[in-house]
């Protein structure tokens, strides 16, 4: 198939497949050059590492989105499995339990409440946005319960050195951050979970049929997505220096844009995490940029909710001229 | 066979044997519910109290109403509790410009047909998943609503406006009224006209309703705005009930909306169910909120309380229908 196409495309025409998939890094360059030229400040090594650094939790969450969602599958609870997961961390090292197993427990609380969905998803057979919705809502009134409506501040250096700490000059969050996404790369490109992932997400019958583990690989999908909220919400609250009800709740709307503006398909079975990567880039300059043009940040919602739109509406529209060109 | 029975059951005919099985489980749960509270707690099962329970549950249903003829056509809409706010804040700004009460009632509602044009235009000529274009719609309305109102409550106070969240006929609640009206004239819309048999019919089988000559990109987009029209209604409800405008006043309220009418029966996979189900859901909801208020349960514990109820029942019906235990 492919080969016939490089056939027929004599070898000097781009693959417009290509050229589709080229075309966010061609934004994302467009935009840093747009900004070097704006602000003499934004290609500096520091301000670089900033961006980065602020992107790095966002990339940390579009990636447990992107796997979900190339299941053919939504995960609305991100932002309250991040807010939860975190509290429970963040009392466990108030209650004096080492870091560590604090640690360790908010990580599990997250792929907890991440294998419920997955359970409601693949057992029950919900659809994935009504399970993970009931999920948002139950997730983020247990934070409200825990917390007591409190907000509990100051914790030890060591737990603060996940979000404000250097390793070789770089911050910590980026290191993180690339510790995730290079094993979830390497997951989605080079095993089985990853080939049925996809299988799953183009054709769930055709998947079925075929010997894929589908509602293994769902459970897997949502477990994955709520154990990553979990590691944002833990490098985030060492950040903050704070952990309170509300952290997780406008986190949804950036990390599902970050991904559809990466070019994962909503209907499943097409994109990945390279895409994901600089989506969220993109989504992080596009605030910076809102940020140093002096946009109030009353004004983010709106952008956001316009921007995913958008983007889901050109990304059908170029799938479908691809489609027709392509033959 | 069954084709036979559920055509008696539609004609509204008992069928032999069983009557119990006609009963939505629903129905029981609400029985066992308020049996409960009023065994449990001594102001429950007064006159004052339930007349209190259907002013709670007025805007719910009205919500509800709107999210049944949405999910009828198989769709979704997530934005109709961020609608719900916005349309409370531009009714609030008329009438603090000088508009009249129903003029400033008519600018609320305009503002949720528009809301609703938009969404049903990205779902129809967009051709996007309703879930995503309503998930756009919501961060756009409550971005507006936050920017409209500089992120604080904006207050009214005319009497006339008052009324109608405080206000009530002989003993009859205003909310109520306009509730029950509401209720009513869906009813007739979905079961005496055109329009009413061309959303049952997208429901069923949207393909085949279009190859039969139905304009299905027409009726679904009507059913976005109605959905848009009954949750500005309802935000001016609130509005006029909490005498202000809040920029977060409807946040959660489409994710009990759409629960009030799955535990009402209506089904998202085959677009069927009734609205006389949806109101046993919306009671549900308004009965175990009341009576957890009227045993003494806190304000913090019911988000998450409530939550696990609607997300457990949800299940449970599912599971249940999948194994044939209720139709």
């Amino acid at each position: 198939m492919s080969v016939a196409r490089q056939v027929r495309s004599h070898g000097w025409h781009l693959d417009p497949r290509i050229l589709y998939g080229g075309s966010r890094l061609f934004v994302l360059i467009l935009l840093c050059i747009v900004l070097t030229a704006a602000s003499p400040v934004f290609l500096t090594g520091t301000n670089t590492l900033n961006v980065l650094r602020v992107a790095s939790l966002l990339v940390i969450l579009a990636i447990g989105e992107t796997i979900v969602i190339l299941t053919s599958g939504i995960d609305l609870s991100i932002g309250s499995v991040l807010t939860l997961s975190s509290v429970v961390a963040a009392l466990a090292l108030k209650g004096g339990i080492p870091l560590p197993l604090a640690l360790a427990v908010g990580l599990t609380v997250g792929a907890a409440l991440g294998f419920l969905n997955g359970l409601m998803v693949a057992a029950v057979k919900l659809p994935p946005f009504i399970a993970t919705y009931g999920m948002l809502w139950v997730a983020s009134g247990f934070a409200v319960v825990l917390l007591k409506g409190q907000v509990i501040y100051g914790f030890e250096e060591n737990f603060r050195f996940l979000g404000v700490g250097h390793l070789l000059r770089i911050p910590m969050p980026i290191i993180i951050m690339a510790a995730l996404w290079i094993p979830a790369y390497l997951l989605l490109r080079r095993t089985t979970f990853g080939r049925s992932l996809y299988a799953v997400g183009a054709n769930q019958e055709a998947a079925r049929l075929s010997g894929v583990k589908k509602d293994q690989t769902l459970i897997l999908a949502y477990t994955l997505s709520g154990f990553l909220a979990a590691a944002a919400g833990l490098v985030y609250v060492a950040r903050l220096n704070a952990s309170e009800a509300s952290i997780g709740t406008n986190m949804l709307l950036p990390a599902i844009a970050a991904v559809v503006i990466g070019g994962t398909s909503l209907f499943g079975g097409e994109g990945g995490i390279v895409g994901t990567l600089i989506g969220a880039l993109i989504m992080t300059i596009v605030q910076n940029g809102m940020n140093l043009l002096g946009v109030e940040s009353v004004w983010q919602g709106v952008v956001l909710g316009a921007l995913i739109v958008v983007a889901v509406l050109l990304d059908q529209w170029a799938r479908k001229s691809l489609a027709s060109e392509g033959g | 066979m069954s084709g036979v029975l559920e055509e008696q059951g539609i004609r509204g005919g008992r069928r032999p044997g069983v009557p119990w099985k006609q009963v939505p489980p629903v129905a029981w749960v609400v029985l066992t519910m308020i049996a409960f509270f009023g065994l449990t707690a001594p102001g429950f099962f007064t006159a004052g109290n339930f007349l209190n329970i259907t002013l709670q549950g007025s805007v719910l249903l009205i919500m509800a109403v709107a999210a049944t003829l949405v999910i009828l056509t198989e769709g979704i809409d997530l934005s109709s509790g961020s609608v719900l706010t916005l349309a409370g804040v531009t009714t609030v700004l008329a009438l603090q410009a000088g508009l009249s009460v129903p003029a400033a009632v008519v600018v609320g509602v305009l503002t949720g047909m528009a809301c609703g044009m938009v969404t049903g235009l990205l779902v129809t000529a967009g051709k996007l998943p309703p879930f995503i274009a309503t998930l756009g719609m919501m961060g756009m309305a409550a971005g507006l609503a936050l920017v409209l109102t500089r992120q604080g409550a904006i207050y009214a106070d005319l009497p006339a406006f008052i009324f109608l969240g405080g206000g009530s006929l002989a003993i009859i609640p205003m909310p109520t009224i306009i509730a029950t009206l509401v209720f009513a004239l869906a009813w007739v819309v979905l079961h005496q006209t055109d329009f009413g048999r061309y959303i049952i019919s997208i429901g069923g089988n949207e393909a085949g309703a279009r190859l039969s000559g139905v304009n299905t990109a027409l009726w679904k987009f009507l059913t976005y705005v109605v959905a848009g029209a009954l949750a500005a209604l309802g935000g001016v409800i609130m509005a006029a009930r909490l005498r202000a405008a809040d920029p977060i006043v409807g946040s959660g309220w489409e994710f009990d909306a759409i629960a009030a009418t799955i535990l009402g029966g209506t089904s998202f996979e085959k677009g069927n169910g009734t609205l006389g189900g949806t109101v046993l859901g919306v009671l549900l909801i308004a009965v175990l909120r009341n009576g957890l208020n009227v045993i003494g349960v806190g304000a913090m514990w019911q988000p998450a309380l409530i939550g696990l109820v609607i997300i457990a029942a949800i299940v449970f019906d599912v599971l249940l229908k999948q194994r044939g235990v209720i139709r």
